[in-house]
């Protein structure tokens, strides 16, 4: 029997262009710090080694100092063994990370690359079958073509590929989806006895063997992930397979839509938002309909600044319909004055309920709710 | 605000002054100068302002000169709902004292009293108003605008009936900050936003800059890919023509050795051709020497006979040339004869000629002699008688004359009918019968005819001039007759025909001897006639007698001539011989010439047919003619053999196209080679990329390219808030401005009535202004004439200054609010009406405020019928 991890998607160096420079360090910072757990679960797992399905970097131009790092946590786990893979990001082209001065120079022993050019041993009796992407557009099922030839044997074979599985995306035409009924044909055949996967950042358990599984991203990189953050410790014999999910992620991506028109639907806002564990590794989206007053909009203006500080990031948009300043009969007196301004104000009033100027003149209103409440 | 009381102690000059002042109405301060009535609002100034510690200069300005006290001042006033004693002394002792006196009781000293003060003032006092409504002394006049907060207050509230606040301004001069914040006073953006929006524009570029260099590494990879799949393509081809030129070369090779056997082979054939050759060409030679043979003994037979021809025409030429010889000499001989007697006839003829020459030339001489006698003469007459035509004409003319004269003058005819003797003019003249004496009567004439009459003869007046005329002409007559010496007219004539007579005689002398001398001499004439004499006289010795002269040219020129021909004759008769001797000589050396030809002819060949022979005899002795021909047979039968063999192997070589082989081969050595370089370029090109790739691998641009587009994206995000809120801010400004602007027109309505008010009564009922947004008055009108501000006259503008402030305190100080009017000596321009109409508007203004006026000119103010006078006593 053999035990491992199965890990992919690291994309390390990734960090989301709409955070701040402080939280793109960290959220890039914390995809380093994760092969640290990864390498404590194997560990603490007992795990023979560790193979990463490909992305194991975001791009194959990362900055050198994503990578010294990265190599030097897993030289830190020395002597788990870590596979990794080649894929779509990082692929094992001419300008592959891989072959790279630095990545020669400076990888430890106990990192291999998986580049497809012979099966690799990765303990006595299990054999790693690798599918490593050569380019970034491949015309052929890789992961079907590195098993096509194999013939039966003794050990145990660990498919290491990455891509999407046409069961998964079967409105898809591209030639390079892996076919799950020809993985299949194979498992059932005897000739592989898991496929690691990467590729699909939500961790998911592909077909009905049992033994084709995406272990999903160990830290999230976007919103529209399912179940992003964990490895797989596989436990594999001639007798079957055991997959169990572990969580390493520490960062999060929360999205939800609001429709906001009364005051307390602007207080379950605030509760969501508040009630979030962790604000600082939390990427949160707002997306907001409805229609408020004047004082409303104020009042969300300073929450939002607020929350925008607190949090990895925060982004509060307009939903479909989008959101309506609409000042109120009490939002007119709310502003306290009179006169000339007060006719002024009703001027803008009228000006943000329609037309061109609608949205230039909420503005206009919340700055001069804004100014009216300015101290002196 | 009101104020109540206002002390100065050792301040300036002043050592001690109060004043009391009413809490409505005018007040008016008199005093001469330097009584510290100025130094009344100066003083209040400080005491609101500076603390007591203070330094200033303005404070150190107040302090009285050489005395050492503390400046102090004191006032007790009124604003809002405060009532309280304030007091400062500076510089010596300095203190601050506060006493609130209402509406709670408070005492306070030092900066907390200072602050106290502050506080109440900013919480009661538009210190905005407090400045507009002070006219200074020796202050540029000018007009303010009251664009202040109690009178926009006042107005607002009294156009609306709302309360307009402060909160209202002070949101408008907030709103105007942040318009400000994002655009210029003309309306541009300001240039944070453009830089903002450069800084976006540069962030935007790098990331397209940093995307670029990473689609430039993909394009490389990509490249490279394809390199790789090339390379194995090239490898495979160089491989494949490789093994094309190997094989071609070897098939090449056998071909070339085929080559090498038909060279071999055409040595072969040649070599037999040229053996074949070699010997036709010897019985070529043979032939020919024996055709050589026989065609030297046919000529030496031909010439033999042509010898045996020749000879008796020899003789015969011999004969003939001594037979034209014999007649060639006698014809000489003749023509020798001949040529003697046309000499000798000759001779005669010419020395006929000759002597008739002589006789002619001795003719020519003899004239040219007589010619020259008579020339001689000519000459002699022509140097006496000098009478030309020329002279005679003058002295015909002259003639003319004198007869002219004569005719003029009255004379008298004295005819002698006998022989007698008269006296005229006492000279006797003898007249014959009939004989006339004419007397020319130029003067008196006695006429003596004696015993028989005297006659006197009277020349008339007109006598004297006609008697000088006649005289002068008879002078020049006399004059040219002897010059030409002749006595008179008639002579002269004569002279004149003898002189041409001498002419005409020289002139022929002349022509004579030209035309005999012709090209000679008188002295080349005479010897060419003796030469010729000479001759002739020779001649005539020297000649046989036989034959004997022709008597004259005539005959001697006949028998010259007939001699001349008889020399012609035979001279033809001699080349007639001489042409047939020289044809006969050369005749006979040509005849000699080919019989002497002919035999070198037979003896060369002779000795060519002995040649041949021997030539012939010699081949034959080494290869007879049978051996030649046999070896000739045997040669021409091993070249058919050879061409044979030449043929099969050509044709071997023409089966295996060489040619087409070749090109095939070249071509397989060129795309081996092609593809050599093209794969050695592709493999420079692999290296070149992967270099660049290993160098730009390094740089990190994916992790570049994320950080450039978050900043971007930071940027753009910073810029579209900025510009949203300057939008915001400026359609929150000009709704403002524009409802504001509104208000303004709308409230200034009461301000202005006010002013045109207290106007009325200082000009007239026509009186109107206009005001602006910022509530100064731009225009006044008078009686229908508006003009601005700035083209009224000083005492105009000051009134309006007056009056613009009197009604702006009217309408803010109701109930104690506003502030007090202080006039410090203001209207020094204006006339006595209209101070005396001034005095009534300030009163009419005053029911309703705190007006101060300081004056050092009592009377200026005395037409204030209500004002309250508090007269400073000097030195105070």
């Amino acid at each position: 029997m053999v035990r491992f991890v199965h890990s992919a998607d690291w994309q390390l160096g990734r960090a989301p262009y709409y955070l701040s420079v402080e939280a793109r360090a960290r959220f890039r910072a914390a995809r380093i710090e994760v092969i640290s757990s990864i390498a404590q679960l194997a560990q603490r797992e007992r795990c023979d080694f560790v193979v990463v399905c490909g992305d194991v970097f975001e791009s194959n131009n990362i900055s050198r100092q994503v990578l010294v790092r990265a190599l030097e946590k897993m030289r830190a786990a020395a002597p788990l063994a870590f596979y990794l893979l080649p894929g779509n990001h990082d692929p094992l082209d001419a300008s592959s990370i891989f072959r790279s001065p630095t990545f020669r120079e400076h990888v430890p022993s106990n990192v291999m690359v998986l580049d497809g050019s012979e099966s690799v041993q990765a303990v006595s009796g299990v054999e790693l079958i690798a599918a490593p992407w050569p380019n970034k557009r491949p015309l052929a099922d890789l992961v079907g073509e590195a098993c096509e030839s194999l013939a039966p044997t003794d050990a145990l074979r660990v498919v290491c590929g990455h891509g999407a599985v046409d069961a998964i995306w079967p409105e898809s035409s591209d030639p390079a989806h892996v076919s799950l009924e020809r993985l299949e044909e194979r498992i059932a055949s005897g000739v592989i006895d898991y496929v690691a996967l990467g590729d699909r950042h939500s961790t998911t358990d592909v077909g009905d063997t049992g033994r084709v599984w995406y272990s999903g991203a160990p830290e999230p990189t976007d919103f529209d992930e399912i179940e992003p953050g964990n490895v797989l410790v596989v436990d594999l014999d001639r007798d079957g397979v055991q997959v169990g999910r572990h969580r390493v992620g520490t960062w999060r991506f929360e999205d939800r839509d609001w429709d906001l028109g009364a005051d307390l639907d602007i207080d379950a806002l605030r509760d969501w938002l508040e009630s979030s564990d962790n604000k600082e590794r939390c990427i949160a989206r707002a997306s907001l309909r409805g229609q408020v007053s004047v004082a409303q909009r104020a009042r969300l203006d300073q929450m939002v600044d607020h929350y925008t500080d607190l949090f990895g990031g925060l982004e509060v948009r307009d939903g479909a319909g989008g959101l309506a300043v609409v000042p109120d009969d009490a939002d007119l007196d709310d502003f306290g004055v009179s006169g000339y301004a007060r006719e002024a104000l009703s001027d803008l009033s009228e000006m943000a309920q329609s037309g061109d100027q609608a949205v230039i003149a909420q503005d206009a209103l919340a700055l001069l709710y804004r100014l009216t409440r300015a101290p002196a | 605000m009101r104020l109540h009381r206002v002390r100065l102690c050792n301040y300036r000059g002043v050592a001690d002054c109060e004043v009391e002042l009413p809490a409505q109405g005018i007040t008016v301060i008199e005093g001469p100068n330097e009584v510290g009535k100025t130094s009344l609002p100066e003083g209040l100034d400080l005491l609101l302002t500076r603390m007591d510690s203070s330094g200033h200069r303005q404070v150190k300005s107040v302090q009285p000169v050489g005395r050492d006290v503390g400046p102090e001042v004191e006032v007790e006033m009124s604003t809002g709902e405060y009532r309280f004693v304030y007091r400062k002394r500076w510089r010596r002792r300095p203190e601050t004292v506060l006493n609130v006196l209402s509406p709670q009781h408070e005492q306070l000293t030092g900066r907390a009293a200072h602050e106290r003060v502050e506080e109440i003032l900013d919480e009661t006092l538009d210190r905005d108003l407090w400045r507009a409504l002070r006219i200074e002394q020796g202050a540029e006049l000018s007009l303010p605008g009251f664009d202040v907060p109690s009178l926009v207050a006042a107005l607002d509230q009294a156009a609306s009936g709302d309360d307009a606040t402060d909160e209202d301004d002070d949101l408008w001069t907030r709103i105007c900050e942040e318009h400000d914040r994002y655009w210029t006073a003309t309306g541009r953006p300001r240039k944070d936003r453009h830089a903002q929006q450069v800084k976006v524009e540069t962030a935007r570029s790098r990331v397209s800059e940093l995307e670029e260099q990473l689609n430039s590494i993909d394009r490389d990879a990509t490249e490279m890919a394809r390199l790789a799949a090339n390379r194995r393509r090239l490898v495979a081809d160089r491989d494949k023509f490789d093994q094309q030129a190997s094989e071609l070369s070897e098939r090449w090779n056998a071909t070339e050795r085929v080559r090498n056997k038909v060279d071999r082979l055409v040595a072969a054939s040649a070599a037999a051709t040229l053996k074949r050759d070699g010997i036709e060409s010897e019985q070529q030679r043979r032939q020919e020497l024996i055709h050589e043979l026989d065609t030297r003994t046919d000529e030496l037979s031909e010439l033999d006979i042509q010898a045996q021809q020749s000879a008796p025409a020899l003789a015969a030429a011999i004969k003939h040339v001594e037979d034209t010889t014999a007649a060639l000499k006698a014809a000489q001989a003749a023509l020798s004869a001949a040529e003697a007697e046309q000499r000798r006839a000759d001779e005669d003829r010419d020395h006929h000629r000759n002597r008739i020459e002589v006789e002619q030339l001795s003719e020519r001489h003899e004239r040219i002699a007589e010619a020259e006698q008579n020339l001689q003469q000519a000459d002699t007459v022509l140097e006496s008688v000098k009478v030309d035509d020329d002279l005679l004409g003058q002295i015909e003319d002259a003639h003319l004359a004198v007869v002219r004269a004569e005719a003029a003058v009255a004379s008298v005819d004295t005819t002698a009918s006998r022989d007698l003797s008269i006296e005229i003019n006492g000279e006797e003249v003898v007249l014959g019968a009939g004989e006339t004496q004419h007397t020319v009567v130029d003067e008196d004439v006695l006429l003596l005819v004696p015993d028989t009459a005297e006659i006197r003869v009277r020349a008339g007046t007109g006598s004297q001039s006609l008697a000088t005329q006649r005289r002068q002409a008879q002078q020049e007559l006399r004059r040219l007759c002897a010059e030409a010496g002749v006595a008179d007219q008639a002579e002269a004539q004569k002279a004149a025909e003898q002189r041409k007579a001498a002419e005409r005689q020289h002139r022929e002398a002349l022509d004579t001897i030209t035309r005999d001398l012709r090209d000679l001499t008188v002295d080349g004439l005479r010897g060419k006639i003796e030469r010729l004499t000479r001759r002739i006289d020779a001649y005539a010795a020297e000649r046989p007698e036989d034959p004997p002269l022709p008597a004259d040219l005539d005959t001697a020129t006949q028998v010259a001539a007939a001699k001349a021909r008889t020399v012609e004759e035979e001279r033809a008769q001699f080349d007639n011989g001489d042409e047939a001797s020289k044809s006969a000589s050369s005749a006979l050396q040509e005849a000699r010439l080919g019989e002497s030809n002919l035999a070198g002819k037979i003896e060369m060949a002779r000795n060519a047919k002995q040649q041949a022979a021997d030539t012939v005899a010699s081949a034959r002795s080494q290869r007879t003619d049978s051996t030649i021909a046999s070896e000739l047979a045997q040669a021409e039968e091993n070249a058919r053999e050879a061409l044979k063999s030449l043929e099969d192997a050509e044709a071997e070589l023409s089966a295996a196209d060489p040619e087409s082989l070749k090109v095939r081969l070249q071509n397989a050595q060129n795309a081996a080679r092609r593809a050599s370089d093209d794969l050695q370029a592709n493999e420079q090109r692999q290296n070149e990329l992967r270099i660049t790739l290993s160098v730009r691998g390094e740089e990190g641009l994916h992790t570049r390219h994320d950080e450039a587009t978050g900043e971007f994206r930071h940027l753009e995000r910073e810029h579209q808030r900025t510009e949203a809120r300057a939008g915001a801010a400026r359609v929150l400004h000009d709704t403002f401005s524009w409802r504001r602007h509104e208000a303004r027109q709308r409230y200034s309505g009461p301000f202005k009535q006010r002013i045109e008010q207290l106007g009325r009564i200082v000009f007239n009922p026509s009186f109107a202004v206009d005001i602006d947004q910022n509530l100064r008055i731009v225009s006044r009108t008078l009686d229908g004439d508006t003009l601005r501000v700035d083209q009224l006259s000083a005492g105009a503008l000051e009134q309006l200054a007056v009056i613009s402030r009197l009604a702006c305190a009217a309408i803010v100080s109701p109930d104690g609010g506003g502030a007090p009017v202080i006039i410090d000596d203001a209207l020094g321009w204006s006339d006595p009406d209209r101070l005396q109409r001034m005095g009534a508007a300030i009163a009419a203004a005053s029911e309703h405020c705190q007006v101060i006026i300081l004056t050092c000119t009592p009377g200026r103010y005395a037409h204030i019928g209500n004002a309250s006078t508090v007269r400073l006593p000097a030195g105070t």
